[in-house]
């Protein structure tokens, strides 16, 4: 298990949103597994920090839930993006990749230009 | 943007609270078997899936607080908690609420009245553009020691065209207007105004238009601009009389415009009604000796007031060199109109402020020891609150609350209060007070009394939460009256505030105490002549009689159809009164028959015209010679009378009568006149009781045939109900007669002391109130103590001590602190009265028998409220105090 990382902070986010955004309307479970799976069971989501997090998405306004029945006939809450979401992934998206590629700059072999 | 989304939802979610909870339950619910599902699957035992889903979740509790901490907004929801518990203590505690939140409603509730006194009277800014730039300017003259003398028309010029510190400088003279067209004649005051007048103040009319430049040339200057309030209360309201004429004082005036509503000259008592162009004549250039103009400026941007101070005197210097008659000891000075305006109030503003504040402090004081005491009360109930792991700054959190629950309570009733005692204010009559009808309660002064309930809420909740938080939990727990231990330190906390509410209710009382004896003294003053049922009605006939004949002819037909009014005992007529108009002026020149003439010591004197009956109107004493008669005409060998201090100050050897004096008579082009003086007069303060007599000398009206007359009417009872019969006895004469001033003596002598009795009444009243309070004060904390020593008064007691020497430890101790208190305030009174010693009179400062009166008064009453509980812990049965416990 030592392997396994904890979630960065402020990434869970975008990951809940990207998740949602590939897979469709999905419930809590399922998409704190499928982040799990996604990031080859090498992430271990704290479930408790989960939910929280989706309160906070559907508070700001990036995905709405409606209550409905799961793959094996179970009342579950499901979360889908809203429009407000889905520009959220977008620029999320950006953001990251811009602080990864500068960071990754810094990590690279030292390269004479 | 997103913030604010999140908040707002949050917002939301603090009011359906129920609904959420049920949801987060039924979602982690599902999560739950979703989860053990799966590890069913992966073959674990149904108790062992359900743990291991559990550890994974992290348990289910947390997890919903922290669903509900992000639901809602936790710092709110804490203080609506806080909020909701607080109210439920303070219904459980109706007394201890009901005191508190009635220390504050006082405190608060006289502070924010005051405020918005003074915010109207000292702090708002003048309805002008840039009002801070404004001045007044004033003649000085080292002769008659006049500092503030109005200005005379050469002067003013001279002073105009050589200035070079002001944007502008205008003059105004009053002025009044006989009206005489529809309804009653009546006379409109007034004021003639130099030109830019209006744009010094950056004021135009609302309706029509301002004087033209030409209007200020003589013979052009037949034009007014109407007020206002008296274009709605004569001409009502009709747009259409912009461009008509009107008929006054005898004469037709184009009108001009009018003014807008909100115009007026606040550093005038009494509102003007009608503006006319002041215009020089080729005479005015000449006319230096008679001073009657009000000089405004605005000064310079660049150009401080010392500054302008110091430029005029220069032209004024030059201006006693060119001129050294006229001139010789005139100077000039400068005045802020701010300072001109609130310059004699201010200092009674303050001191009430001040009184305010100090009844405040002593409000807190109050509340904070009531909240120490109660939090005594509490000790166990916060024991037990700190031990089940209660963070100290989430308790002193609550307790703050508390106190700010208290204050916003204190701060409605305040505000209420103030409502009520602005009316009371408000409605004091003749007070003199500048823009003190413009007193709202705006939003400033809503602002100020939540600021002061916020900062009460501190001060005198802060110190007790801090203390009772500290509690040691172990003795509070052990002991059931909570902190007999400790209570020493405790005690030390409320002696103080005992002490400092003593001292400062001892402050307040000899503030009020001292204004007291002012007054006293000020009401027993003889001023020279008896007020009581007199009528004054001032006019001017100059306009309707254009002869001195005519004018010597309708004043005695007036006076004698007066005097021969039912009910009527004296009737008479002057130039001047007491107190009228703020009084006469003692610069009138005359020289003495066979004394040298030096130019720089010209004997100066009031100089009044009189008919006959003026003297026994109005009850002054005759004390040598005779008095006029009907013999004195205007053929008759010219006559005078001077009072008591004329006499003394020029004769102060020989007697007068017999002598003469050489006077101007101004109604004719003549010569000076050599006059004989037939008799002394007494004395009466023409400035009020406050000041010293000025030297007077009365001529005959048949002599003196001026325009400008007051009658004065002694009536059997109260002269007021007899105005109109007064006023028609004068209309038998002549029909078109108006009247300015009509006043009673008495309300002339009231209005002199108004502010006085004003700032007596709030300072007596608050004095009262501070007493009150300390007395509570003090009250509480001995109940409260001897309370705690009830078990060690009945031990004493059981072995024997009499009752009488435990009510002698119970008063010694508590009236050491009041004796602190008493002595503190001693000193801080010593202080502060020095302050406004120059509001005092015939009273020093520190008058000693103000001071031990006021103390007695203290002792006595802090005794009583030391004595009553301290009565009830000596009568305590000593086995029932033993079992206390």
């Amino acid at each position: 298990m030592d392997t396994k990382s904890d979630v960065w902070q402020g990434t869970l986010a975008l990951m809940i949103l990207k998740t949602i955004e590939v897979m469709g309307p999905l419930h809590g479970y399922g998409i704190a597994r499928r982040i799990e799976q996604t990031s080859g069971n090498r992430l271990l989501i704290n479930y408790g920090t989960l939910y929280p997090a989706l309160l906070k998405l559907e508070q700001e306004g990036y995905i709405a839930s409606e209550w409905g029945a799961s793959e094996n006939n179970r009342r579950a809450k499901f979360y889908r993006l809203t429009r407000a979401g889905r520009k959220q992934v977008q620029e999320e998206t950006r953001d990251w990749e811009k602080a990864t590629d500068i960071l990754a700059r810094f990590l690279a072999p030292e390269q004479k230009t | 943007m997103k913030l604010l989304r999140g908040w707002l939802a949050r917002l939301a979610g603090m009011f359906r609270k129920n609904d959420s909870d049920r949801e987060f339950a039924a979602e982690l619910e599902s999560h739950l078997q979703l989860h053990i599902e799966d590890n069913l699957r992966r073959g674990m035992n149904p108790a062992e899936a359900r743990r291991q889903a559990l550890i994974r979740l992290g348990g289910l509790e947390p997890v919903k607080e922290a669903l509900r901490d992000r639901q809602g907004l936790p710092f709110f929801e804490t203080f609506a908690q806080d909020v909701r518990f607080a109210l439920r203590m303070l219904r459980k505690n109706p007394v201890f609420t009901a005191v508190v939140v009635l220390t504050l409603t006082l405190g608060i509730g006289v502070n924010t009245a005051i405020f918005s006194v003074v915010n109207a009277v000292l702090l708002r800014p003048l309805p002008f553009r840039d009002p801070d730039r404004l001045v007044t300017l004033w003649q000085t003259n080292i002769a008659h020691n006049a500092e503030l003398d109005a200005v005379s028309p050469a002067n003013f010029l001279d002073w105009r065209d050589d200035s070079t510190a002001f944007d502008g400088m205008v003059a105004m003279n009053y002025w009044s207007f006989d009206y005489t067209g529809k309804g009653e004649p009546e006379a409109f005051t007034g004021e003639l105004v130099s030109k830019d007048f209006f744009q010094l103040l950056g004021v135009s009319p609302a309706i029509g238009r301002a004087f033209l430049p030409e209007e200020y040339e003589p013979g052009k200057d037949h034009v007014v601009l109407l007020s206002h309030g008296l274009w709605q209360r004569r001409f009502g309201s009709d747009p259409a009389i912009v461009g008509q004429i009107i008929s006054l004082r005898d004469q037709p005036y184009l009108v001009a415009g009018v003014l807008p509503a909100d115009f007026h000259l606040p550093w005038i008592g009494k509102d003007r009604e009608v503006f006319a162009p002041l215009a020089f004549t080729p005479q005015s250039h000449q006319l230096r000796t008679a001073t009657y103009l009000m000089v405004l400026g605005r000064l310079k941007p660049q150009v401080s007031l010392e500054q302008a101070r110091t430029m005029l005197s220069r032209t004024a210097l030059r201006l006693a060199k060119e001129y050294p008659t006229e001139n010789g000891s005139a100077g000039a000075t400068v005045r802020p109109l701010s300072e001109q305006m609130t310059g004699k109030i201010r200092p009674l503003l303050l001191l009430v402020s001040g009184a305010a504040g100090l009844v405040l402090l002593i409000g807190c004081a109050n509340v904070a020891n009531l909240l120490l005491v109660r939090g005594s009360q509490r000790g166990r109930e916060l024991a037990i609150r700190a031990s089940l792991g209660a963070a100290r700054t989430r308790m002193v959190r609550q307790l703050l609350t508390e106190s700010f629950v208290l204050c916003a309570a204190g701060c409605a009733g305040g505000l209420l209060l103030a409502r009520w005692a602005l009316k009371f204010i408000l409605g004091v009559q003749h007070s003199g007070i500048p823009r003190l009808s413009e007193t709202t309660m705006d939003t400033q002064v809503l602002f100020f009394a939540a600021g002061i309930a916020l900062l009460t809420g501190l001060v005198f909740g802060l110190v007790p939460a801090l203390r009772i938080s500290r509690t040691d939990l172990q003795s509070a727990m052990r002991r059931r009256t909570g902190w007999s231990r400790t209570a020493g330190s405790r005690q030390g906390l409320k002696g103080f505030f005992v002490i400092s509410q003593v001292a400062l209710a001892l402050t307040l009382l000899v503030g009020a105490g001292l204004l007291l004896r002012s007054l006293v003294n000020l009401l027993n003053v003889d001023s020279g002549y008896s007020a009581d049922h007199v009528l004054a009605l001032q006019v001017y006939a100059w306009a309707r009689y254009s002869t001195n004949a005519q004018r010597t002819v309708f004043f005695q037909n007036a006076v004698r159809n007066l005097a021969a009014l039912p009910g009527v005992e004296a009737a008479g007529a002057a130039s001047s009164l007491p107190l009228l108009l703020g009084g006469p002026d003692e610069s009138f020149h005359f020289s003495i028959e066979g004394r040298p003439l030096r130019a720089d010591q010209q004997p100066t004197a009031i100089q009044t015209v009189v008919t006959p009956g003026y003297f026994s109107a109005l009850g002054v004493p005759l004390v040598r010679g005779k008095l006029f008669s009907e013999f004195d005409t205007a053929d008759s060998p010219p006559v005078v009378l001077v009072n008591q201090t004329l006499a003394k100050r020029y004769w102060p050897d020989e007697d007068p009568i017999g002598r003469h004096i050489v006077v101007q008579i101004f109604t004719s082009q003549g010569p000076p006149v050599s006059c004989e003086i037939v008799g002394i007069v007494g004395d009466t303060r023409q400035w009020g009781p406050e000041d010293h007599p000025g030297a007077e000398f009365f001529q005959p009206h048949t002599q003196v045939p001026t325009g400008s007359m007051a009658f004065v009417v002694r009536t059997a009872g109260d002269p007021v109900i007899r105005t109109n019969e007064i006023k028609r006895a004068i209309w038998a004469t002549d029909a078109k007669t108006t009247f300015y001033e009509v006043q009673t003596m008495t309300n002339l002598r009231d209005g002199f002391l108004a502010n006085r009795r004003l700032s007596l009444g709030l300072l007596a009243g608050f004095a009262a109130l501070a007493l009150a309070l300390a007395a509570i004060g003090i009250y509480g904390v001995i109940s409260y103590t001897t309370a705690l020593r009830t078990q060690e008064i009945g031990i004493r007691i059981a072995l024997g001590a009499q009752r009488s020497s435990v009510l002698g430890i119970i008063l010694a101790g508590g009236m050491r602190m009041v004796l602190a208190g008493v002595v503190a305030g001693c000193l801080l009174a010593l202080l502060l009265t020095r302050l406004f010693a120059s509001l005092l009179y015939g009273v020093g400062a520190a008058d000693p028998w103000t001071f031990s009166g006021v103390a007695a008064l203290l002792l006595l009453v802090a005794f009583a409220a030391c004595y009553l509980p301290a009565r009830r812990a000596t009568r305590v049965d000593p086995l029932v105090a033993l079992r206390y416990e």
